[in-house]
């Protein structure tokens, strides 16, 4: 991988990625568990989130400047390695596909109704093949020059609704105990931070390796804190009832925006910020997936196979689900799987590197090789 | 019909931008898996059009997942 | 002297005749040297040659080769003629016998011309010859002398008709490159302010200037200048925006990569910025590289007025940017999908308006921009006594009775007249025309999908920019990479006491402008 970035391109990218599709699709799913008490379950994620972090940036600078794949390779034996590439491979891919189906799912609901939603998808699908043919650098680019718009309609769109928040929403606190706070807190440690485990693929491209802990730990806490932000939000606006009842509700907060009688119908901000994020990262995850295939299957050039995936992209995210309700039943088990391809992924990687250190030094008899990693 | 011959096309049309470029440097195994996506995809979408169901891999990570989904969630119940 | 014609195997057949000759020294013999001349330039009736000989066999012979209207004929005879001629009387010895005397001596004792070269061969013979110089031959020697005799009608120092300014220097650039180099030298005295020519073009040998600040701009960057500009292989280079095509980075981009300007205090503050100026003989039109998306925003006055007033003309020079490039998609997505995004009284009018239009908004809106780009292309074309006339009947008369036949709504031509003032508010040309090209793939993805479309089409165009870069340096840049310090004079204008630093992707090594904190300040 010849891309360079900068460590602070890699915390944005962190924070896009965490942030993500989280923000529209993620509150409805905590809200919808622990009801008042969900901002709690956010609380908790955002912590696990963090140690999920710690964990991937351990892995991931294992080998600073080897890929995911290609330090599966090194570490688990080359077939044992490509198996488990490929099966990262799937995992990405699957994950493209439910990106592009939420976005789907959200434009024909709610702003666009008589679109159909193949269109959607085929010019979603293209500008991800145009921004993983351009490479990583140029997404973080472009990500950096939208990221002083986001801040900025993400205060704007705070600043407005505090008039609306009614702190009474809140209340009452713990009142149902903490299980149904933890279950709200899988999604949200789930979809912000696991799927973080893609910049593991992204690591060798960061110019200088010490700076990736730092970067990545930063970026990821601060996406969290958006996403927590807007959970807050959505139960101080609009109320648990009326927030579990919206599958959108940071969407449903943009439309109570009533400053004047001027500044209504912004929700087209909102969708413009949720698209923004939602973007960057699928076109990250599509980018980590052209080079994972290229990585496993051994290809010399990366390039060239972003059309037929992205082709590819479009026809799965069609047959994913039938309609949109049966396509949220997901939320009860996907976090396993990115804890699959995260948490377990890591720890695998982890535990392989220390038996072969391990090994190493018993096999050598005092020959001083132990700084050879 | 029109959705078939659209998904055809631009099947016809992908290949035809990236395959003279990779045959001039000889990419073999590019090609190979360029073609096998392409073609996947594109029968896929002629299924889909014809509205032949067709195996949802959603479903296959359910059936893995699945379980250990329904544990926790009753598990915290 | 050996011949070497036909030592070379040159690509065109036809000039293989004139590869040779072009390498070919000069004979010894006068009147071989003039017989080749003449037949080279074909008795070019402008081709002036002057032979002086004297009686008696030994005597002074030589020929003087200028082309008139090209050479300063007034330095000719004065400096040329009347000083050979005079050095022949006092070179007569007893028995008035002349000397012989050789090219050398005539440079060094003769010829009281400000400079002179000498000339190898006739490559450079008919160059010189063909700039304005003036060639002297001496029979009996195998070497030319060309000497400095340029002067030529030009235009002269004019105000420049396309970047005027408010406050700060009227004068622009010049056809002649001499006179462009001598202009930015007398706004950088410093040695280190340094030129290179080279002619570039086969055929119209032009000749290109390079200018740089030795220090300040990046020696890589200088060598990356040179060698594009040495691989040029082209029949002619009549104007910069050959040259600007046939370095840039990218081909297949509607973004401008190269900066140009009419204007040398432009030229001076980019070159003091660490750029590269390049300059061509024959258009006043000065190339600047490496060149940012911010540079085509940049107008020289910016600098010249306070500092809080070029802040907020640089912001509306951005909403510009921002009307310009969206202002029609927006309007046909809005109008057409999301009615309900705009306020009830004025969705009222706005549906009273369309009412009786028989087109579709977004037929409406290509309609209107496509009309607007032929009144102004007309514009440019008119002659100066219809001018007025034809534009006043074009758009007030014409806009105003569509309107009034129901063909295009009211709002529409206000949108579209917004969007096309909006446009001249860049300073820069080059980027005018970016943003007018891609308004409408915008207006067409408006057209179909909307807001969707239009988002799509933003971060289509913010990728294509992204990955652009110029000279090495990424294009979007300080947005993106975000450099903080650099925000200084990205859309704010920071006081001249507080840049401390030059831009930092285009100068790593030379960064300080300024002693800090500003001594120049008066203590309050």
């Amino acid at each position: 991988m010849n891309e360079r970035i900068s460590g602070r391109q890699f915390a944005l990218m962190a924070a896009y990625v965490a942030i993500g599709d989280s923000m529209l699709v993620l509150p409805s799913i905590p809200i919808n568990d622990a009801q008042q008490n969900a901002w709690i379950s956010a609380l908790v994620g955002l912590a696990a989130g963090m140690m999920v972090v710690w964990l991937l940036s351990a892995a991931g600078r294992l080998y600073p400047h080897l890929t995911l794949v290609q330090a599966a390779e090194q570490l688990l034996g080359k077939w044992i390695g490509k198996a488990v590439s490929a099966l990262f491979v799937a995992y990405l891919f699957l994950s493209i596909g439910a990106h592009t189906r939420e976005i789907g799912d959200f434009l024909t609901t709610q702003m666009m109704p008589e679109t159909p939603i193949q269109a959607i998808h085929i010019m979603y699908a293209g500008i991800l093949a145009m921004a993983a043919r351009l490479g990583l650098e140029t997404i973080a680019r472009t990500g950096e020059f939208f990221f002083s718009f986001f801040i900025v309609f993400l205060a704007a769109f705070i600043l407005f609704l505090i008039p609306d928040i009614k702190l009474n929403n809140l209340l009452p606190v713990l009142d149902g105990g903490i299980k149904p706070i933890l279950r709200g807190s899988i999604t949200m440690t789930a979809y912000p931070f696991m799927e973080l485990a893609v910049l593991l693929m992204a690591i060798p491209a960061v110019r200088k390796p010490q700076a990736i802990h730092a970067n990545f730990m930063r970026g990821a806490f601060m996406g969290g804190a958006v996403v927590l932000l807007i959970i807050l939000l959505s139960i101080l606006v609009l109320g648990p009832d009326y927030a579990t009842r919206s599958i959108y509700p940071s969407y449903a907060l943009a439309k109570k925006i009533n400053v004047g009688r001027f500044f209504q119908r912004l929700e087209v901000i909102l969708a413009f910020m949720w698209l923004l994020t939602s973007f960057i990262k699928s076109a990250i995850f599509f980018k980590v997936l052209q080079t994972a295939i290229a990585q496993t299957a051994g290809l010399r050039t990366e390039k060239r196979l972003e059309l037929p995936l992205g082709m590819l992209v479009v026809c799965f995210s069609l047959i994913i689900s039938s309609n949109i309700i049966d396509f949220h039943e997901a939320d009860h088990y996907w976090p396993y799987m990115d804890m699959t391809f995260s948490v377990i992924l890591s720890l695998v990687l982890l535990a392989a590197y220390a038996i072969r250190r391990a090994a190493r030094r018993k096999g050598t008899t005092g020959s001083g090789n132990k700084g050879k990693d | 019909m029109v959705a078939i011959a659209g998904i055809v096309l631009t099947a016809v049309l992908i290949a035809m931008l990236e395959v003279p470029a990779m045959r001039k440097r000889r990419l073999k195994k590019e090609l190979f898996l360029f073609f096998a996506i392409l073609l996947l995809a594109a029968g896929i979408g002629i299924a889909q059009s014809l509205h032949i169901t067709l195996p949802n891999p959603l479903d296959w990570v359910a059936a893995v997942y699945g379980p250990i989904g329904r544990l926790v969630d009753s598990a915290l119940k | 002297m050996k011949e070497t014609k036909g030592k070379k195997t040159p690509p065109a057949q036809a000039n293989s005749q004139d590869q040779a000759i072009k390498t070919k020294p000069i004979m010894p013999s006068l009147q071989d040297n003039l017989e080749l001349i003449r037949s080279q330039l074909g008795n070019s009736s402008d081709i002036v040659i002057r032979e002086l000989s004297y009686p008696g066999g030994d005597g002074l012979a030589l020929a003087v080769v200028y082309t008139d209207g090209l050479a300063d004929k007034q330095s000719v005879s004065e400096f040329i003629l009347e000083s050979a001629m005079l050095r022949d009387q006092m070179t007569r010895g007893e028995g008035g016998d002349a000397v012989r005397v050789s090219p050398q001596t005539l440079v060094n004792q003769v010829l009281s011309i400000s400079d002179t070269r000498d000339v190898p061969n006739y490559g450079s013979l008919f160059n010189a010859l063909l700039s304005g110089e003036t060639i002297v031959l001496v029979d009996g020697y195998a070497s030319a002398i060309a000497a400095g005799t340029r002067g030529w009608r030009d235009r002269g120092i004019n105000e420049t008709l396309t970047e005027t300014v408010v406050r700060g220097p009227k004068e622009a650039f010049t056809e002649t490159l001499r006179t462009n180099t001598a202009m930015i030298r007398r706004k950088i005295k410093d040695p280190n302010l340094w030129l290179e020519t080279r002619q570039i073009g086969r055929v119209t040998e032009t000749d290109v200037a390079i200018m740089f600040i030795k220090g300040i701009a990046d020696d890589k960057v200088v060598e990356e200048v040179r060698q594009r500009l040495d691989r040029i292989d082209i029949d002619g280079i009549l104007e910069s925006g050959y040259i600007e095509e046939l370095i840039q980075d990218e081909t297949y981009t509607p973004f401008p990569t190269v900066y140009n300007s009419e204007r040398p205090d432009v030229v001076a503050a980019e070159l003091l910025e660490g750029k590269i100026a390049i300059l061509v003989d024959g258009t006043p039109m000065v190339l600047i590289v490496p060149a940012l998306f911010v540079s085509f925003l940049h107008a020289a006055e910016d600098y010249y007025h306070r500092f809080d007033i070029s802040t907020l003309i640089r912001i509306l020079r951005y909403i510009g940017v921002f009307i310009a490039l969206f202002g029609p998609s927006l309007y046909v997505a809005i109008t057409t999908y999301h009615q309900e995004m705009l306020p009830t009284q004025l969705l009222y009018s706005l549906a009273a308006q369309r009412e009786g239009i028989p087109f579709p908004a977004f037929i409406e809106a290509i309609m209107m921009e496509v009309a607007f780009e032929i009144l102004r292309e007309a514009g440019l074309r008119m002659p100066r006594t219809i001018g007025p006339a034809v534009s006043i009947v074009g758009t007030l008369v014409i806009g105003q009775a569509a309107v009034e036949a129901g063909i295009i709504s009211a709002a529409m031509v206000i949108v579209v007249s917004t969007t096309a003032i909006a446009s001249f508010v860049f300073p820069s040309y080059s980027l005018a025309n970016t943003m007018r090209m891609l308004r409408f793939p915008l207006m067409g993805l408006a057209a179909t999908f909307g807001l969707y479309g239009i988002i799509i089409g933003t971060f289509a165009i913010v990728l294509h920019v992204s990955s652009l870069r110029s000279f090495g340096v990424p294009y979007m840049s300080p947005f993106a990479p975000l450099i903080l310090s650099d925000q200084k004079d990205a859309i704010f204008r920071i006081p001249h006491w507080a840049q401390f630093a030059r831009p930092r992707l285009i100068n790593r090594n030379n960064r300080k402008r300024q002693q800090k904190p500003s001594s120049a300040k008066p203590k309050p």
